[in-house]
């Protein structure tokens, strides 16, 4: 078995490239586990922060996006140990890294989003689509399922529990 | 007071703005793993603001202290040998070794994990962040990959912490294909740590590994069969 020769440094990318492969990726996965733009944009520069500072760029794409994952998934831990006291997300260790731009998503929210809809009663259902998929205010929300803003709220409340249930046992 | 740090958090999450921190319980933390993966679905949502993305490139060549690139140094220095100041090469120059670069990895994991490492010869000491985010006392193991053939394909790197965390590098011209990593412990246990998914020839694994680093004796990737791909065996 013959083994090709280690990469030619003349093919090593700048760090510019690495960084503009990758920051796409690596800001949707991080958004995925915390839903939320000003989080997603520190984590994300923590996580470049952390990495492009020793890293040597004669490693390969994937060498380099599954290094970037790794440290991913670590400043995520950190940031909801630090914030919340528990993980509340986390990035699994054993998804593959691909270089395919398909793969640029970095995300499974919206299967598992479906899936977590799917299986609630409709009014639920709606209240939960309403606030998190629609952005409605609370108001909003209560003035489209014609319910007071205070049902609205228990309503949200008793559909995360429930949904929060279902996730827990699938 | 469950209900309305939980409504502050969705309130937060809806309006785009950073949910205020608190102690969650696990209940809790179900209910917002469940706020957060309704939230994320949004079509769109995870496209990084273009401001955001410049930002913080320009942050990170300011952190780097590097103006332009490594190519456009040395031809600034060429033409211009007085006006242009003096420094040491740029620690993302790409004419470093491959092994150096791997190192290079593997010490950026272990910082990342949060811990602490001594990096030897392989760490480019040009890099000052490099040298004082690594230069603390723990433990780095190092063993390069091998066939049976004894034909090196890549590096196995392991670090002492909590949790203690492997990285695992690999190269050479196989299939696509899965292999198990197989650590092998003084004591005389196997411990399963995660595949390696192989494509055109080359893939990673960064793991962390509950065990005393001291004890490994041999990393081995193997296949579906049992098959020996490559080993590391730590002296």
């Amino acid at each position: 078995m013959q083994y090709p020769p280690t990469i030619d440094d003349a093919m090593a990318p700048e760090w510019e490239a690495v960084y503009r492969d990758n920051v796409d990726y690596i800001y949707r996965l991080i958004f995925s586990r915390v839903g939320n733009r000003p989080d997603a944009e520190d984590l994300t520069s923590e996580v470049f922060r952390t990495a492009l500072r020793p890293l040597r760029l004669s490693a390969s794409a994937p060498e380099i996006r599954a290094y970037l994952r790794a440290t991913a998934r670590t400043v995520l831990a950190s940031h909801w140990r630090r914030r919340y006291g528990i993980e509340v997300t986390s990035l699994d260790p054993d998804m593959g890294v691909s270089e395919d731009p398909q793969d640029q998503l970095g995300s499974d929210a919206p299967e598992r989003a479906a899936k977590i809809l799917a299986r609630l009663p409709e009014r639920y259902r709606r209240i939960l689509e309403l606030r998190f998929l629609e952005s409605r205010s609370l108001r909003e929300s209560a003035q489209a399922m014609d319910i007071s803003v205070g049902n609205a709220k228990v309503l949200q409340h008793r559909a995360l529990r429930l949904a929060a249930g279902v996730t827990e046992g699938s | 007071m469950t209900r309305n740090r939980l409504g502050a958090f969705i309130e937060a999450l809806v309006r785009d703005r950073r949910p205020k921190s608190f102690d969650a319980d696990p209940g809790e933390a179900e209910m917002l793993r469940v706020a957060i993966a309704l939230r994320a679905s949004r079509p769109g949502a995870g496209t990084p603001d273009e401001r955001f993305v410049a930002e913080l490139h320009r942050q990170l060549a300011d952190d780097a202290d590097v103006p332009f690139t490594a190519e456009e140094q040395v031809h600034a220095r060429a033409a211009s040998p007085v006006t242009v100041p003096s420094r040491p090469r740029s620690r993302w120059s790409p004419a470093i070794p491959r092994r150096v670069g791997l190192v290079g990895i593997a010490a950026a994991a272990f910082v990342a994990v949060g811990a602490s490492a001594v990096v030897t010869n392989a760490v480019d000491h040009s890099s000052r962040a490099t040298t004082a985010q690594v230069a603390q006392s723990a433990t780095l193991r190092f063993a390069s990959l091998r066939t049976p053939a004894g034909q090196t394909v890549g590096q196995v790197y392991v670090h002492q912490g909590d949790p203690s965390w492997m990285f695992m590098s690999m190269h050479g011209r196989y299939t696509d294909t899965t292999l198990s990593c197989e650590l092998h412990l003084a004591n005389g246990t196997t411990m399963q740590v995660g595949t390696v998914q192989l494509h055109e020839g080359t893939g990673q694994l960064a793991h962390p590994v509950p065990l005393n680093v001291s004890q490994l004796r041999r990393a081995q990737l193997v296949t579906s069969t049992g098959a020996i791909v490559a080993s590391a065996t730590f002296s």
